[in-house]
């Protein structure tokens, strides 16, 4: 029994509190997906690590794999040879896929391809807040947007119908919002397998010029089909009134809309898109027509904005369209926001609302766990370093770059530290530190690492093996030697695969114990060559049910000198009437302050 | 009942906010309500300010409200009085005083004493449940529990439209089986309020 078996049991007719994301795990079974791939990434990641539960009991393949566009290429190709395929991953990790998905879509598959994005308005827990509708006329693949968890379902079900029509591959873009509120959703029935088997079509699948330029004119008739049927899709929905005014939005905007609306007292015309490329240009212009005014509403990018602004000028100029001028293009859009910003073109007015001033308080911005491995590595590579520059990358050890660790200069995307650093050292004739997680250098340091090796540039490579992918919620990567079934597979090894690089001088050290670890990382900082210190302990929230010897402050040996807050700041010393001391709930037991302990206060319990 | 109802959950990450979620919708589906429960995942979780949304009424569009809240429920005080300005007039605050302080805190930043925002509180909040939620968890069930002893507190107002029995089936669906005899001592330990202070 695992937790998420209702997803995959649940019978036609029953209702389950699901997570959008497990709600499109659930629209994959219904589909009959055969294949699901997938690097993880918030807030994408619930839904393979749904299916990955499920996957041996539902009789499907399910893998992560090392980055977005291996996944897109393990997916797509069984959707060539017939299967039902999926991959999922963030806003962002579409752009390390752009490159497959961009011919994949010429090629189109024969199966069915269902690529899912979930962009990240807010940036949550994002670097940036791109937004991947402008990937779907980009790509020419078509693209669908749910609005809350039960259509996060229905959509997927959809968008899964809709690529084996027109065998092409299908985007269902999600927002944070969708992926990650819960709300009731009601089950459909499972579809029945399909027959699978490659059939040999040179022609289509190989993509020499001749036949790119031939599958091009392919590809764009595909679109032209796809328009058709968005016309008259049932995922849009139309609400004439007869408001002057009148909505046009979709996903997670319409949420904000619809209750804001109701919060005005209005009933305002609403069409709801969820085809939302290629967009239903007349079903557009049939709705807006009978208006004065159009209020378009979208979080991000005026993509929907620019479209009916299209319509309206190749039928004429009486309309007037907002969209973005009115709303933010930034962050995610809000019921108060929403409110402020659109009320006054309904004829209404907000009464400001009687806040109270927000009363202050200290910031308490994420941070490391207690017993952290990389709060440990981090002050070890400080200690070594000193000013030195450090490069970072993605993943939970991003939080060393803020106090009391501070480590860490410069982050841009997955696996750039190392190319960044050697641009660095190129630049300053000084020696660079480029931090990276085990599964983040699986995914795309191995290119950066090769280049630095033979361009010969001046960098330590500093991986943090915690032998898992922390940050997304624990998935396995190759250096586990789990797969996505859940099964063993074959381990490989970070010290291997770096010595492969070539780079030479290679030492794993364990960063619990600071003395031994701070040697070795001087004896490989102090070369002028590649060289690569692997921290090796395992996230602490995988070792948390086994038995651990926690640590207490000897009050009449401490000293209250603070060196224990102001060099860790481990959440698990506290200060409680004045003394320092440890709460035992939170100690994870590394033992990392007690050899910070000027005073040899900290001892075992 | 056709207005939306907004409960803000707000705590530090780590004290099982987003278990307290989906343990207040489930109870609220019982009940044929409709529910929408915004979580924060990834890196925002760590070990940081983690604010759930979670709304219920007949029908339930948006999923998060942004604030206006007409129940505020804070599993740690710093986190308390970082939202309180987002809790309606007249709303009902369940506040635990156990204070986990950040680094800021620690190295000298100022957390308000109950006595410095009383004023504030009494001025503006309808009902106030208080007490140090954590330690009494800790003592009949356990700390991780403190979650589930403050759904019991929250429901024993009698501002919410679900019962006890909703609350424990609900709590049979998202428990891990290991826990759930845990859970429901703390959840009955809430709803008697031991050393619950309601004013
Ligand atoms: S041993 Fe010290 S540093 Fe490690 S988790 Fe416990 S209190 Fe924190
Ligand atoms: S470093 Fe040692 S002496 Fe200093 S405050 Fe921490 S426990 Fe006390």
């Amino acid at each position: 029994m695992s937790k998420f078996d209702h997803i995959l049991y649940g019978r036609e007719g029953e209702r389950y509190l699901l997570l959008g994301n497990e709600a499109i795990a659930r629209g994959c079974i219904e589909g009959g997906v055969d294949v699901v791939t997938a690097y993880p990434g918030t807030p994408s990641s619930e839904i393979a690590d749904t299916l990955s539960q499920l996957a041996s009991k539902g009789g499907f393949y399910m893998e992560y794999s090392t980055n977005e566009k291996v996944a897109v290429e393990v997916a797509g190709g069984a959707a060539i040879a017939g299967a039902r395929a999926v991959t999922t991953m963030k806003h962002v990790g579409v752009n390390v896929a752009a490159d497959t998905l961009a011919t994949l879509a010429y090629v189109g598959i024969r199966g069915a391809f269902v690529v899912v994005s979930a962009d990240d308005p807010n940036a949550w827990s994002s670097q940036n807040e791109q937004d991947n509708r402008l990937y779907a006329p980009l790509f020419s693949i078509p693209c669908i947007e749910p609005s809350d968890p039960q259509e996060a379902k229905d959509f997927t079900l959809y968008a899964f119908e809709l690529s084996e029509k027109l065998e092409l591959p299908v985007m269902l873009r999600t927002t944070t919002r969708i992926s990650h509120t819960r709300g009731p959703v009601v089950f459909g029935p499972i579809k029945e397998r399909r027959a699978k088997g490659f059939v040999r079509d040179r022609a289509r699948f190989v993509m020499i010029p001749a036949h790119a330029r031939t599958r091009h004119k392919v590809l764009l008739q595909k679109l032209e089909e796809a328009q058709q049927i968005a016309e008259n899709a049932p995922i849009n929905k139309v609400h004439i009134t007869d408001s002057k005014v009148c909505i046009v939005t979709s996903g997670v905007s319409y949420g904000y809309v619809a209750d804001a609306i109701k919060q005005l007292g209005e009933d305002i015309a609403i069409l709801k898109l969820g085809f939302i490329y290629p967009p239903p240009v007349q079903l557009i212009w049939d709705f807006i027509k009978r208006f004065e005014e159009v209020i378009v509403i979208e979080e991000l990018e005026p993509y929907l904005e620019r479209i009916v602004k299209q319509v309206i000028a190749e039928h004429q100029d009486r309309i007037v369209v907002h969209g973005k001028n009115l709303l933010p293009r930034c962050g995610e859009l809000s019921i108060p926001t929403l409110l402020k910003n659109i009320a006054h073109k309904l004829g209404k007015k907000v009464e400001e609302s009687k806040q109270l001033l927000p009363i202050k308080v200290p910031k308490r911005p994420p941070v490391l766990c207690p017993g952290c491995p990389h709060r440990a590595s981090a002050l070890v590579l400080k200690r070594v370093i000193g000013d030195a520059v450090a490069t970072t990358d993605i993943g939970c050890y991003a939080l060393q770059v803020l106090p009391p660790l501070e480590l860490g200069d410069v982050l841009v995307c997955m696996g750039a530290s190392i190319g960044i650093a050697c641009g660095i050292a190129v630049a300053t004739g000084q020696r660079v530190a480029a931090v990276i997680g085990d599964s983040t250098y699986f995914h795309a340091g191995l290119p950066g690492t090769v280049n630095a090796v033979y361009n010969k540039h001046n960098i330590m490579i500093v991986i943090l093996d915690n032998g898992t992918t922390a940050m997304t919620g624990h998935q396995p990567h190759p250096g586990t030697g789990i797969r996505g079934l859940g099964d063993r597979g074959v381990r490989v090894l970070l010290e291997d695969v770096v010595r492969g690089c070539g780079v030479r001088n290679v030492k794993v050290v364990d960063p619990y114990n600071l003395k031994e670890a701070e040697k070795a990382v001087r004896s490989l900082w102090e070369r002028d060559e590649v060289t690569c210190v692997i921290f090796r302990r395992r996230c602490v929230l995988l070792e948390r049910e086994k038995p651990r010897t926690i640590y207490r402050i000897d009050q009449e040996k401490c000293t209250k000198c603070m060196s224990c807050i102001r060099l860790l700041g481990c959440p698990a010393i506290q200060l409680v009437d004045g003394s320092v001391v440890i709460r035992r709930e939170l100690c994870a037991g590394c033992g990392v302050c007690a050899q910070v302990c000027p005073s040899k206060a900290i001892v075992k319990t | 009942m056709s207005a939306v109802r907004n409960i803000g959950l707000c705590g530090v990450g780590g004290q099982g906010i987003l278990f307290l979620g989906q343990l207040l919708a489930n109870a609220f589906m019982r009940r044929g309500l409709d529910v929408r429960v915004a979580e924060i995942h990834g890196m925002a979780q760590r070990g940081g300010s983690v604010l759930v949304e979670l709304r219920y009424g007949t029908r339930v569009h948006a999923p998060a409200s942004h604030g206006d809240y007409d129940i505020l429920v804070a599993l740690e005080y710093i986190e308390g009085l970082r939202q309180l300005h987002k809790l309606k007039r007249d709303g009902v605050l369940i506040l635990n005083l156990d204070v986990i302080r950040p680094l800021a805190a620690l190295l000298g930043e100022d957390v308000p004493a109950l006595s410095q925002i009383y004023p504030i509180l009494k001025q503006r909040v309808g009902k106030l449940a208080i007490g140090n939620f954590t330690k009494t968890a800790t003592r009949v069930a356990s700390p991780r529990a403190t979650n589930v002893f403050v759904a019991g507190v929250l429901l024993s107002l009698g501002i919410l439209p679900i019962s006890v029995e909703d609350v424990e089936g609900a709590l049979r669906v998202v428990s891990p089986p290991r826990f759930l005899e845990v859970n429901l001592r703390a959840l009955h330990a809430g709803l008697a309020r031991e050393e619950v202070e309601v004013r």
